[in-house]
């Protein structure tokens, strides 16, 4: 199994530490954060990584700026990225997805299937 | 029945192979990923089933792949892991059902069964010939998915016989069905017609549809030996017609530790386990992945103390929020830090094992949202029970503790359409599931109609047609494997998804599950991410099919689509004959929203026409009904009996909660317009008809 890269955009320390923690313990993959989207916006070009978990709500630049700004960008814009959320309403997720989004992942996830799901839905 | 067999292990496929084949079903094979992939480029499958791990490209990625293809036939995965992950997984990315190795023959031919069963125009509409294509929905034909322009009469010819392969049609049937009286063409027309679509399906690479019968008339030539004669988009070895086993020689991949002698193709015993054997390896794999699983779970768990200080501030801000609540005034200020710090407690106390803190979390959220906020107290309460949460240890137990007397005593804050929300018939002896049902599911979208007597479900069905059901499968009076049978007996709920709930998840019951025409089931314990991915899994699909079938679900009418079409082709029919049509509009202006007088005047007014009129539900109050050659006095006359008997059918106890809600009984109103007086097109009368809605009651007084 290879070894995926993963970079993980959040404000919020707790959930960036969870996820981080959660991909290195069930897929021991490579997993670097950023806690905000400036952050992850320059990290993402330096890190080049497999995939990006980005969370929507942010202060300054929130999830769907930074999603533009990382798709505006030659070396970041085939990195997929999924979206985090903790709205549940499906026409918002709907709404992301449309923005360039390859999924929505609901807030708070299941720390044990996290890695699971992100293969699922970028058919690791 | 044709069917697509992706899997790496050739002696599962040979076991597999002439099973189905003895059932009658063509089964064509591929033993990687990216082989199956092409095969269901070329060819069209009534059903596919994976395996999970492929070479090339796995199971889930080719399900997904499939999907966004626009596949829309049923997918079953086989898988060799057990652990929820894969089955969520493998659901999520689009299939339909999934089955853990070791299976038994016997189970999988009830779940091909089960998963075929549904009628094949609700997965698939078009109608197919070889690399031919018709899709009635757009109009369109294709000829190995490239487009062919045809002229209406070329298309109805087509679609004739496509519809009706036995069939021979004489010139002159031929004649009645696709010509009107006045346009009056001889049999030389037909000829000409039928010269010049078998001209332009040729052009496009296909084969010769139809052929003449002498004497007699034309017919659709049987199926061509080889469906996809594109040679571009058939993979190499593509075989048809005839079961086979695999065509590869050398599989890219061993077999996987097969353990098991060989079984004879008539060994059928639901209790044989020895077929399709664990590899050996697996075992171990399966465990370190639970293993994993766990540690990091107990990881987020002992990671929350340090995340302690910025829990409490969030709860800070909602305390404040609180207080000033119960001061009578909540500044702008601080109600968005208190919103902000709701929704993040709702994305994270998740995280370490309290579900409950993040769904009271999220019910804080949608509170704040509100646009008058006046219930000071109730919110305090709330913010209270949040603290006293977070104090107990995280874990499992957590989620079962909110009281479910104080969940409803919160109003549900969140508006949303009625369309954007389900259903669902909770039917279960066990107060606490359905209570626990009652609780997981409202946020999401999901409405539960709770039902502890398995003997009142013929009731709740017809008061409050669901658009899933939950079943138990062991209940006192009437076990679920029965109410499934005489569900799936009648005709008006064949079709409505049915998912159990149960213990037990021994192959033997499974079995009988599918056998008595469930979709799905769910083992109990109920984890809701699996329970929430399932169900909506199912529901969004039953409703795109049904969207697609152009049938209301709540009134079994044609929706909107289908109806706009029919009402079309009889103001079209009124036109040419120089007839009047009539288009009635009945509207149910309900305070408080109840589909079962809707359903119940949707059933009385159908009663009352015509094989030749048009009844469509419009929208979520509205209905209309088209009839040719009849004056809108007469129409109107003829429905009113019926808008009678629906409104004195309305029961008393609706009718009061009606009242009692908002001191105003249902109201029925019936108007029309009539083609020509009233305009020319639908929209026309439509829009003239909503005009003339006038003041209740309309039963007895229209306009």
């Amino acid at each position: 199994m290879t070894i995926k890269r993963i970079l993980i955009i959040d404000d919020e320390a707790d959930v960036r530490e969870i996820a981080k923690v959660s991909l290195e313990i069930t897929r021991q993959w490579e997993v670097t954060t950023a806690a905000s989207g400036e952050e992850g916006v320059r990290l993402a070009s330096t890190y080049r990584p497999d995939a990006i978990l980005l969370d929507v709500v942010m202060p300054k630049t929130d999830g769907l700026a930074t999603l533009q700004q990382l798709s505006n960008n030659t070396d970041t814009c085939h990195i997929p990225v999924i979206l985090l959320t903790a709205t549940l309403r499906l026409a918002t997720q709907q709404a992301f997805v449309a923005a360039g989004a390859r999924a929505v992942l609901v807030k708070p996830f299941d720390p044990g299937l996290l890695g699971g799901q992100i293969e699922a839905v970028l058919g690791w | 029945m044709k069917l697509l067999l992706v899997d790496d292990d050739d002696i599962l496929i040979d076991r597999l192979t002439s099973d189905l084949a003895s059932q009658n079903y063509v089964v064509d094979t591929a033993v990687d990923g990216l082989l199956g992939w092409e095969y269901a480029q070329a060819a069209p499958y009534d059903l596919i089933v994976l395996d999970i791990d492929l070479p090339g490209l796995n199971g889930v990625s080719l399900c997904q792949r499939l999907r966004q293809t626009g596949y829309a036939g049923p997918i079953l995965l086989l898988t060799g892991r057990s652990s929820s992950t894969d089955k969520v997984l493998g659901l999520d990315a689009g299939a339909d059902d999934y089955l853990v190795k070791p299976y038994t023959l016997v189970e999988l031919s009830a779940r091909i069964r089960a998963l075929l069963r549904r009628p094949p125009a609700m997965s698939d509409l078009s109608l197919r010939w070889g690399s031919l294509r018709l899709d009635p929905n757009a109009g369109q034909v294709t000829v190995a998915d490239r487009p062919v322009v045809l002229s209406p009469k070329e298309y109805g010819l087509l679609e004739l016989f496509l519809r009706s392969p036995d069939r021979i049609f004489s010139n002159t049937v031929l004649l009645e069905r696709l010509w009107s009286a006045d346009e009056a063409p001889g049999e030389e027309t037909i000829r000409t017609h039928i010269k010049r679509l078998r001209r332009k399906l040729k052009q496009a690479g296909g084969d010769d549809v139809i052929e003449n019968v002498y004497s007699m008339g034309y017919r659709l030539r049987p199926q061509p030996p080889a469906p996809a004669e594109t040679p571009k988009s058939a993979p190499k070895g593509l075989t048809h017609g005839v079961p086979q086993n695999t065509p590869q020689k050398a599989p890219q991949k061993a077999p996987q530790g097969v353990t098991g002698g060989p079984v004879s193709g008539a060994d059928n015993a639901p209790s044989t386990r020895t077929e399709a054997p664990t590899p050996l390896s697996a075992a171990p794999a399966l465990d370190r992945r639970a293993a994993q699983e766990q540690s990091a779970r107990a990881a987020a768990i002992a990671a929350f103390e340090q995340f302690r200080p910025a829990i409490d501030d969030r709860l800070a801000a909602l305390r404040q929020a609180a207080s000033a609540l119960r001061a009578g005034d909540l500044p702008e200020a601080v109600r968005s830090t208190a919103c902000t710090a709701a929704h993040k407690l709702a994305g994270s106390l998740g995280l370490f094992g309290y579900m409950a803190g993040s769904h009271l979390a999220r019910r804080l959220e949608d509170w704040l949202q509100q646009p008058n906020l006046a219930q000071g107290p109730a919110f305090a309460a709330w913010v209270d029970q949040l603290e006293q949460l977070l104090q107990a240890a995280p874990g499992e137990a957590v989620p079962d503790s909110e009281p479910a007397a104080a969940a409803s005593a919160f109003p549900h804050p969140v508006d949303r359409a009625l369309g954007d929300r389900y259903r669902v018939l909770a039917i279960d002896d066990d107060p606490t599931i359905l209570a626990q049902l009652q609780r997981l599911l409202p946020r999401w979208g999901l409405d539960v109609v709770p039902l502890d007597d398995p003997r009142q479900v013929w009731a709740s069905l017809e008061a409050s047609p669901p658009d899933l059901v939950l079943l138990d499968l062991d209940m006192p009076h009437l076990n679920g494997l029965e109410l499934c049978q005489q569900l799936r007996q009648g005709d008006r709920w064949q079709t409505l998804p049915v998912l159990f709930l149960t213990a037990c998840r021994d192959p033997a019951t499974v079995y009988r599950l599918y056998q008595a025409g469930a979709d799905d089931y769910l083992p109990k314990p109920i984890l809701e991410p699996e329970l929430i991915n399932r169900l909506f899994q199912r529901l969004e699909r039953s409703r795109l099919l049904q969207t697609l079938a152009g049938t209301d679900p709540t009134t079994g009418l044609a929706n909107r689509q289908k109806g706009a079409i029919e009402l079309d082709l009889l103001l079209h029919l009124a036109q040419r004959y120089g007839q009047p049509f009539s288009l009635v509009r009945v509207e149910v202006a309900q305070p408080t929203r109840s589909t079962a007088l809707f359903s119940a005047l949707a059933k009385a007014l159908a009663g009352q026409l015509r094989g030749g009129d048009a009844i469509a539900c419009w929208s979520q109050s509205e209905i209309l009904v088209g009839v040719l050659d009849t004056d809108l006095a007469t129409t109107q006359a003829q429905l009113r009996p019926a808008l009678e008997a629906a409104a004195a059918a309305i029961p008393a106890r609706i009718l009061a909660a009606n009242i009692a809600a908002s001191g105003v009984a249902p109201g029925l109103y019936l108007s029309g317009a009539t083609y020509p007086q009233d305009g020319h097109r639908l929209a026309e009368l439509y829009q003239m008809a909503c005009q003339r809605r006038g003041s209740p009651p309309p039963a007895s007084s229209e306009e």
